[in-house]
């Protein structure tokens, strides 16, 4: 176990120097071409600034998602299921339609950041309650109630998307493909990293009460677990965790829903062991797209690093998928 | 979890690693681009598509050195250094420009490449492109740099002469996309432009507007034209204004043109509108010879 | 442990007043939907009466009581021997406890198999080995078992038995519903007859158990084949 997680952390610093070392320069003719050097002291800094957003946001995502599932007991769980993502567009979208209509800035409404959080939190109420309603705190109508919500406030961004000037539609597609912004303001990075290690934190303490939560509900509580504490507490570690990557980065998809199943597979089921193997598997997922967009070059601008992560994790969670109908059990990936 | 599940993973990372280093291996050239700046010279990064048409048509095609991804003005090997959202800090810096040109997105211009473009020395032009006295504005920004000078004289000449609109000329539907059938409202560049021609826009909704057969029958123009990017998009942009149920349609006053330049607020637009005046008038000649 | 409740709401259970020993085996039996359940899991403390109180002070940490409802799943794919140390997940980790309930159940040689790969009787028996390790010490404990040998195989359903024959020996109680009354004949030394949410007898299983009686429970005359487990006792 020692050596896998060692793996796991050679892979992240082989992927972090890689990125760090990978990047356009200029040739003997000035040609700007993509080369493998040590970065000069000012790419040193962009580079370095990239990782930081990179593996932050993975992080956030990959432990969003571990929190997600472990409170539906569902592994199809992530921010993207619950309608967080879809949310947080949606609070995007509204910023900018409503800054587009007053001809105000998006800072006179808080900036994307707030707009994000907001549709994030009201998507993750919203679905609590619905699926309150809908039958106790059952996990399945919860994850029900969190993809037609997710669909409403698509909807609802493509409604605003329609309603305000043509101009705003190029800005909200922008959004919607997942970018980690180039060069962030180190103040933005040192808060999404705080979010990402007191969050992580705050998991791993509960990780004996996640392993008991893979029990039935009955079984759980009967072994002296306090079932609305503790899902109270994962709805909103959960829920701030990728509303602050959302707000970050945008909607990057699969990253939640993978990295805990990759995680899983590698390392152990077992909390105490999954959630730093996640948090380690959320930032080499990241690190992976983000290196691969910088290596990558179409001569059309850099891919967005969500499409990158989609392509990838698409593909990787179908294998786990069919690989689960052999095993017999949903979470034998 | 299988035993035999680690080994597999430890190849395919390691499958992996080493396709990533091949593609990091293989040089590819995207650009020619001095590398060395030599003192006053002018080195333009454009992010808009619009403005790059317009440089283009002032005569400054050499001075750019960089371009975003929709910019097809200029040579498709420039480095793409982004757009109007995302900008790529270690490519601008490599190309080294001395202006950085775009248009803001309605969101703001990103703080990031203020602070970036403030500590480069990058001289940041940002406007809005919708409407020709905004192509005025950047012309004359353009002015201050002091090369091409004749050439940007003329253009802001031909730019002050752009008529107003007379209230009496034949009015117009003009299509810029068949699915959806896309509409240049008031307050565009086109709009602007029309009296150029003799023309004035049928639809008085602001902006882009996407419009029905129906709903476009309703405004009655008497002209309906149509502005295709590509030669393929010909023959969709007119089957589409010829199903519009109005007279215009049925008496054949349908004119569709392949110009993508049109396409563009720019100067390069205002020439390509003015080179129309022959055919468009030749389809309004159908409907004076009517009346 | 002593508990009277009233649920008047759906009328699960109403106007039980039972009181269980210690180091006994408690069966309850009854036809579907007669309450079992609900009793059971009143018991475990998971669920909470609507009316009346469930005594159990003596019992009430989860190092005293341990609950294995009847249709559980595992949302992980843990191997034997995590999932039995589930039971002292809470606590600081006891090797030694989870060895011993690996060995009470019989599993100590498979603990490393995948929980998901074992057959459904083997998984009930790591399920209840989950609950033994969750107690500290048998003596004046109780475990509660829903339906604990339904669709086990006669050889699985001994081996079970015996598990918790080792346990009731250390002086804890066993408390287990049973549609099966032939079984709970075999298996417990006490016994309470649920109808219709009702307790209709209570008492030593011999007397609970009897075929009067349980043509009473069952509201029917009950077939020889099912008022006796004696298929049992080879296997024990």
């Amino acid at each position: 176990m020692t050596l896998r997680f060692c793996i796991l952390v050679f892979v992240v610093l082989l992927l972090a120097f890689l990125r760090l070392c990978v990047g356009p320069q200029a040739d003997s003719d000035g040609n700007i071409v993509l080369g493998l050097a040590l970065p000069t002291a000012q790419t040193l800094q962009f580079r370095a600034l990239s990782i930081a957003g990179a593996g932050a946001v993975g992080l956030l995502l990959a432990l969003s998602g571990l929190a997600l599932q472990a409170l539906l007991r569902n592994p199809l769980a992530s921010p993207f299921t619950l309608g967080v993502s879809s949310g947080a567009s949606f609070g995007v979208a509204c910023v900018l339609a409503l800054a587009a209509t007053t001809g105000l800035s998006t800072r006179a409404f808080g900036g994307e950041f707030t707009g994000a959080l907001v549709g994030a939190a009201l998507a993750l109420g919203l679905v609590w309650i619905l699926a309150k309603r809908a039958s106790g705190r059952d996990a399945v109508a919860l994850a029900l109630a969190g993809v037609v919500l997710g669909g409403v406030m698509s909807s609802g961004a493509m409604l605003l998307e329609q309603i305000v000037p043509r101009g705003l539609r190029g800005d909200l597609l922008a959004w919607m493909a997942g970018r980690i912004p180039e060069l962030p303001e180190f103040s933005t990075l040192l808060a999404l990293w705080s979010i990402a290690i007191v969050g992580m934190l705050l998991v791993w303490r509960m990780a004996h009460v996640l392993d008991l939560l893979m029990l039935d509900d009955d079984e759980a509580s009967a072994a002296g677990v306090r079932l609305v504490r503790t899902r109270v507490a994962l709805f909103l570690i959960g829920g701030v965790l990728a509303a602050a990557a959302v707000s970050f980065a945008g909607p990057i998809g699969f990253v939640g829903l993978v990295a805990p199943h990759a995680a899983r597979l590698f390392i152990s089921h077992r909390h105490a062991l999954l959630v730093p193997a996640t948090a380690l598997c959320g930032v080499i997922v990241l690190l992976g797209a983000d290196l691969f967009r910088q290596a990558l070059d179409l001569g059309t601008g850099r891919l967005p690093v969500g499409i990158i992560t989609a392509l990838v994790g698409g593909p990787f969670f179908l294998w786990m998928l069919s690989r689960s109908r052999r095993g017999g059990s949903e979470w034998n990936l | 979890m299988q035993s035999r599940t680690p080994s597999i993973l430890l190849r395919r990372l390691l499958l992996a690693c080493a396709m990533a280093c091949l593609t990091i291996g293989c040089d590819v050239p995207t650009s020619p681009s001095p590398t060395v700046a030599e003192a006053d010279e002018v080195r333009i990064a454009s992010l808009s598509p619009a403005m790059t048409a317009t440089l283009v048509d002032l005569g400054f095609a050499a001075e750019i050195v960089a371009r975003s991804p929709w910019c097809t003005d200029v040579p498709k090997g420039l480095p793409v250094v982004g757009d109007f959202r995302e900008f790529d800090a270690e490519r601008l810096l490599l190309v080294r420009p001395t202006h950085l040109v775009l248009q803001p997105p309605l969101s703001g211009i990103d703080p990031a490449l203020v602070t970036f473009a403030a500590k480069e020395g990058i001289e940041l032009v940002a406007l809005p492109i919708n409407r020709m006295e905004h192509v005025r504005s950047f012309v004359r920004a353009v002015g201050k740099l002091g090369l091409h000078g004749s050439r940007v004289q003329e253009r802001m000449e031909a730019l002050a002469q752009i008529p107003t609109v007379d209230a009496r000329a034949p009015r117009a539907v003009v299509l810029v996309n068949a699915e959806p059938m896309l509409v240049a409202g008031s307050a565009t560049y086109l709009t602007d432009l029309l009296p150029l021609v003799g023309i004035r826009n049928a639809m008085d909704r602001e902006g882009w507007i996407e419009c029905s057969h129906e709903s476009l029958a309703l405004l009655d123009a008497d002209l309906l034209l149509g502005i295709a990017e590509h030669e393929e998009h010909r023959a969709l942009l007119t089957r589409s204004l010829e199903a519009i149920p109005c007279k215009a349609a049925r008496e054949g006053r349908v004119v569709v043109v392949v110009a993508g330049e049109l396409l563009r607020p720019s100067t390069h637009a205002l020439q390509a509108m003015e080179a129309l005046k022959p055919v468009i008038d030749r389809a309004l000649e159908a409907r004076g010879a009517k009346r | 442990m002593r508990f009277s409740t009233r649920t008047e709401c759906a009328a699960a259970l109403t106007g039980v007043d039972a009181a269980f020993a210690k180091g006994r085996t408690t069966a309850i039996v009854g036809a579907n939907a007669s309450g079992k359940s609900t009793m059971l899991r009143l018991a475990a403390g998971v669920l909470v009466p609507s009316e009346g109180v469930v005594d159990s002070t003596r019992v009430e940490r989860a190092s005293k009581r341990a609950f294995v409802p009847q249709r559980a799943s595992l949302a992980a794919d843990f191997s034997v021997r995590e999932t039995i140390a589930l039971g002292t997940a809470l606590k600081t980790a006891s090797a030694a406890r989870v060895d011993a309930a690996l060995e009470a159940v019989g599993l100590a040689a498979r603990c490393a198999v995948r929980f998901h790969s074992l057959s459904g009787g083997e998984q009930q028996r790591v399920r209840v080995g989950r609950a033994l390790a969750q107690i500290e010490c048998a003596q004046g404990s109780v475990l509660l078992l829903d339906e604990p040998f339904s669709s086990l195989d006669p050889a699985e359903v001994a081996r079970l038995v015996i598990a918790l024959r080792g346990f009731t020996s250390e002086g804890g109680s066993v408390i287990l519903s049973l549609h099966d009354a032939g079984l709970a004949r075999e298996v417990a030394s006490d016994a309470i007859a649920l109808r219709g949410g009702r307790a209709i007898a209570m008492g030593s299983a011999d007397e609970v158990l009897s075929p009067t009686m349980l043509r009473e429970v069952y509201a029917h005359e009950m077939l020889e084949a099912n008022s006796d487990a004696r298929w049992l006792r080879p296997h024990l």
